[in-house]
């Protein structure tokens, strides 16, 4: 069957799930600014979007060898940073930090919501007859 | 990059019109012949060039897409422009498509 939809509105469907998994993380961070010995969370999903690289396999000549596209196995995941504390009582939240995640996640939902749109709107100008 | 060909008025492979009669018919008939299919000729060769420029445009903006997915782009404005470029250009090519279909109806409907 002829794909009707490209691989790019896939990989922008992906690039919005992660969004919205960082702003969850961030609102998360933000809301747990006051509790004790809450270390800050951080939204890791980059690494799904390289879909060139999850292509290119590995030639493994033996069963110890690494493959390289191992890490595109794994999901979107959240990861605590246990080495900051940035308050006496081992809370580990920069409310700085974390606002500046929260403005740059949403210029970078924004642009996705952009470009998805552009995708389907290209699709529609294709497909419209007169 | 690549612009898209557009018909400019001086290239086009028209023959001029003649005011004198053909001599024989046999080669008014051979140069009729001869003429037409250098025309469909090139002319399939600017629609080539024009889509495979369109194609051009989509693949830029694709590029672009997929690095402002990754944060690879530094630029914000590129990926924007890349992309208004391949659209307008699909807009384009819709356009000509149309129009192209359009004149088909026209000459079919044609009484003669």
């Amino acid at each position: 069957m002829v794909a009707l939809f490209s691989s790019t509105i896939d990989q922008l469907h992906n690039g919005l799930n992660g969004a919205g998994l960082r702003q969850q993380t961030t609102a998360n961070n933000i809301a747990n600014v006051d509790t004790p010995n809450y270390k800050a969370r951080k939204a890791n999903f980059e690494h799904t979007l390289d879909a060139a690289k999850q292509q290119f396999d590995s030639r493994r000549t033996d069963g110890r060898h690494f493959d390289f596209g191992g890490a595109g196995d794994r999901g979107a995941y959240t990861s605590i940073d246990r080495t900051r504390s940035y308050h006496h009582n081992g809370n580990g939240v920069d409310m700085d930090k974390e606002m500046a995640a929260m403005a740059n996640n949403q210029i970078y939902h924004s642009a996705l919501i952009d470009r998805m749109d552009g995708q389907f709107s290209s699709l529609k100008t294709a497909l419209g007859g007169q | 990059m690549p612009m898209i060909q557009g018909p400019s008025h001086g290239e086009l492979p028209l023959s001029p019109l003649s005011p004198q009669a053909p001599q024989s018919p046999t080669e008014s008939g051979q140069n009729e012949q001869m003429r037409t299919g250098e025309t469909r000729n090139n002319f399939g060769d600017m629609l080539k060039e024009a889509l495979q420029g369109v194609q051009n445009y989509q693949d830029a903006s694709r590029e672009k897409t997929e690095q402002l997915l990754t944060g690879e782009v530094d630029n914000l404005h590129d990926v924007f422009i890349a992309s208004e470029k391949a659209g307008v250009a699909l807009q384009a090519t819709v356009e000509v498509r149309d129009k192209v279909t359009d004149a088909y109806d026209r000459v079919m409907r044609m009484t003669l």
